[in-house]
């Protein structure tokens, strides 16, 4: 190939300057492992954030109100607070539920398919409470079977202990216990005792509250969802709002205010979009792929930097060489050829070397962190990265070398 | 002679002012990325009480009504039952116990003083024993803590944070005034000082590095109130028989936290007896049918079998120390090109009488100047990289602050670093062929 013509040269010229051109290609080789195991690990966090949460995340918000007066009639107290809500326009539903949906704070409970088990048999599923509303409030869809009735619904205190007789769950979560055929209607067990449930509805996947963790004892359990037909009346009670689509914001202090305005004697705190909610639970991965950007366009920068300083600096040194050569006849365009060959050969070494080091730092960071094995894709792009930045990098020192008129030669340097 | 080779070193930094730059930033950035990353990690893995955290213990007992497999690993076990919290704490083998829980309250201000109109609100209400403020040796702005047998007679008292006390009474002495939590109104005997141990060991079940807030009513409170824990785990292996608080506190259920307080080591290995006796106790009551029966944890073994480090930042930092590499690698080749740039000077200077040596020295301390600056930069950009892990991580602020030591690290492993990562080039410079270069003048 005409392109490669000066190899040989080029390839002399290194090794005449062997410690600086080892020292540019070991740069390249860390630079792709950490970049090529950094966009591994980035990709990985982006698709656990971008998990389905199952319901209308974009227009649902909760808040808790909190009772300041010890006489209330809590069960009145909650049917009115959720009957005024309800009648706000922009409010397509509305219900009291236990625990913020997927903030990582749960309450769960396991379950079985078969009366008796042991521990194996047992499913994890994580609970939380409606009333009647639950489907429109959620925005999930009913799978099969129906959802709970008003006179299903039960109002139980804190210290309660019973165990519901009808459930509703998720699709993911009831193809557990059943692996085949349809599931409402069907019966799962609680407790040693064996306590029969019926299921009666099966809704659309909902993210379960433990949706950002991945541990191995949790994996498989993302979508264990179960709705328990229960309103709990405590000090406090937290109210799931889901509004029509774009108008949370503008919901948002109309439910304050109609709520303070039917009972003033009351906090009303921990006011959360459910977008914000999700995001906290997604904090740290969130944290980690910012940094790992961060460093990996930080160690790219310096890299790049580092080729146009060592570039730049032996366009310096061979000034007069150039000279020569151009007053010999080699044309602009044979100059630029030069350094991009001389780039071009080093990143390959560093790539080849590199490449190594990809799969080195990925089998102790799998062994390390329990992370998976990279797939080659990443590597493959990672190497495009390298010899696109080795040649934007070479690109100024190279014009430069090629503009050194060849009467330079002729004089002293 | 060292001061003309500082001289030097800044003369020669200007004459190749983007190449001098370039070495700088790269050991600044690297530098200051590790710092950062190190700083937070550093606090993570910290001992939090340093000096007693081998003489405070917390426990796992295995109370599984069943027979099952080992899983002691559990986070169930990290909590202890009421039952089992309390027969314990009779012992009298340790010095102190702290028993303790966190739950929520609404508090009420006082229509009185500077902050009257404040609107109730709702704040973390810690329930602990007396032995809490020992075992953990709270220091206290105002006043103490409450005695144990005040805990039976007059449990109404309360201990504030130095938090709620900013926030009630503007930071000043508040024992003596009662305040409303909840339904009840208590006497306010002390307030805590500065007390935040990091990572908040014995609450490793909420948020370990935030900032401890609210107030402290003894633990005895807890049957008479009915009260339970709220943020953090509980954990039951059961459920309660009947639907009454009572009941409650009698079932398999993990939700308190239960601290010792062991000087000697005799007495800790009588703790660990006791422990393994009371287990073997309570097995011939048809309890405790699990297949391990107890663990003794100190405050570091106890951080490490929760896992409380960010799992993250071990491999943030192994990236960081790569990047770090990476910095000085690009260092390296930039002062080799930067050094032999003046391979015709140096020549120069040995053909005038300059010894290897000298060219050497002169070197390292052109070099040392070189890391000196990149430690300035890296103290720059790991307060960047600080400000930015502060706003991207939930309650991190106590855990991104630069100390007077860190900044002393960073300028000691700057110019460490760069010294190291210039021995070769400054090597290679003291070994040039002298008369080659000055024949090609």
């Amino acid at each position: 190939m005409k392109f490669f013509q000066d190899t040989r040269p080029i390839l002399s010229a290194m090794w005449r300057n062997k410690i600086g051109a080892s020292l540019i290609t070991l740069q390249i080789a860390v630079t792709l492992a950490v970049v090529v195991n950094a966009l591994f690990i980035i990709n990985g966090r982006i698709e656990k954030m971008s998990r389905p949460m199952g319901i209308d995340v974009e227009n649902i918000f909760s808040i808790q109100t909190v009772a300041l007066s010890e006489a209330v009639n809590r069960k009145n107290f909650i049917q009115e607070d959720l009957r005024q809500i309800r009648n706000i326009d922009s409010v397509r539903d509305a219900i009291p539920i236990l625990r913020y949906l997927q903030s990582g704070s749960a309450r769960a409970e396991t379950y079985r398919a078969t009366p008796q088990g042991n521990h194996d048999a047992e499913i994890l599923a994580n609970i939380n409470y409606t009333d009647e509303h639950g489907l429109q409030a959620l925005g999930v869809e009913l799978l099969e079977g129906r959802f709970f009735r008003a006179d299903e619904i039960e109002h139980i205190s804190i210290d309660f202990n019973g165990v519901p007789s009808k459930v509703v769950i998720t699709e993911s979560l009831g193809r557990k216990f059943f692996s085949e055929g349809n599931m409402a209607g069907r019966t799962i067990y609680y407790d040693e005792a064996g306590i029969s449930i019926e299921v009666i509805g099966v809704i659309s996947d909902v993210a379960a509250a433990w949706m950002a963790r991945d541990t191995a004892q949790l994996a498989d359990t993302k979508y264990n969802f179960m709705l328990h037909p229960y309103v709990m009346y405590n000090d406090a009670v937290n109210y799931l709002i889901r509004t029509q689509d774009g108008q949370l914001a503008s919901t948002i202090p109309q439910v304050e205010e109609i709520l303070l305005k039917s009972d003033a004697n009351r906090l009303i705190r921990l006011i959360q979009t459910q977008a914000d909610v999700v995001n906290n639970s997604f904090s740290k991965d969130y944290a980690t792929v910012i940094v790992l950007t961060t460093v990996m366009f930080l160690m790219v920068l310096i890299t790049g930097l580092g080729i146009v300083g060592l570039a730049s600096f032996s366009v310096k040194q061979r000034t007069r060489q150039i000279g020569t050569r151009r007053a010999l006849g080699a044309r602009r365009k044979d100059i630029l050829r030069y350094f991009f060959v001389e780039n071009l050969l080093l990143t390959t070494m560093g790539v080849v070397l590199g490449a190594i080091f990809t799969y080195l730092l990925n089998y102790v960071l799998s062994t390390a962190f329990a992370g998976e094995r990279l797939d080659s894709q990443y590597l493959l792009s990672g190497i495009v990265v390298v010899y696109f930045l080795g040649l934007i990098a070479v690109l100024g020192p190279a014009k430069k070398a090629s503009a050194i008129p060849p009467a330079i030669a002729t004089r002293t340097v | 002679m060292f001061t003309y080779y500082v001289r030097l070193a800044w003369l020669s930094f200007k004459k190749t002012p983007v190449l001098s730059s370039l070495i700088v930033g790269a050991i600044g950035i690297g530098i200051g990325a590790c710092i950062s990353i190190l700083t937070v990690y550093t606090l993570m893995i910290q001992d939090p009480v340093p000096g007693s955290s081998d003489k405070i213990f917390t426990y796992k007992l295995d109370n599984q009504p069943e027979l099952e497999e080992d899983r002691s690993g559990d986070s169930a076990y990290a909590l202890v039952g009421y039952r089992d919290a309390t027969n314990i704490s009779k012992s009298n083998i340790p010095d102190a116990h702290s028993l303790h829980y966190q739950t929520e309250a609404v508090i009420f201000p006082m229509n009185e003083g500077p902050n009257q109109g404040q609107a109730p609100f709702k704040d973390e209400l810690r329930l602990a024993s007396s032995g809490f403020f020992k075992v953990h040796k709270t220091p206290f702005l105002y006043g103490s803590a409450w005695t144990e047998n005040e805990e039976e007679s007059s449990p109404f008292q309360t201990v504030l944070s130095k938090v709620l006390n900013e926030q009630l009474f503007g930071g000043v002495n508040s024992v003596g005034k009662s305040l409303k939590i909840g339904s009840n109104s208590y006497k306010i005997v002390g307030v805590i000082g500065e007390f935040n141990p990091i990572p908040r060991y014995f609450e490793t079940d909420s948020d370990a590095f935030s900032v401890m807030a609210g107030a402290v009513i003894p633990f005895s409170l807890t049957e008479q109130l009915e009260l339970r824990k709220k943020g953090g785990n509980s954990r039951c292996f059961e459920d309660p028989a009947e639907d009454t608080f009572q009941s409650f506190l009698e079932t398999e259920c993990n939700w308190i936290h239960h601290w010792v307080a062991i000087e000697s080591e005799s007495a800790r290995r009588d703790f660990k007896d006791f422990l393994d006796n009371y287990a073997l106790e309570q097995r011939r009551y048809g309890r405790f049918m699990g297949p391990f029966t107890h663990e003794l944890h100190d405050v570091m073994s106890w951080l490490e079998d929760r896992k409380v480090v960010n799992q993250d930042y071990r491999l943030l930092l192994s990236i960081a120390f790569l990047f770090l590499i990476v910095c000085l690698l690009n260092c390296i080749g930039l002062m080799l090109a930067k050094f032999l740039g003046k391979s015709g000077e140096m020549s120069l200077r040995r053909a005038v009488g300059g010894s290897k040596k000298m060219i050497f020295r002169q070197h390292i301390v052109e070099i040392a100047f070189i890391g000196l600056l990149g430690g300035f930069v890296g103290l720059l950009v790991s307060l960047i990289g600080l400000f930015g892990i502060k706003s991207l991580y939930r309650n991190y602020e106590q855990l991104a602050h630069i100390s007077w030591e860190l900044t002393l690290l960073t300028l000691v492993l700057a110019v460490g670093a760069t010294v190291l990562a210039g021995l070769l080039p400054a090597w290679r410079v003291c070994r040039l062929p002298v008369s080659q270069y000055l024949k090609s003048q």
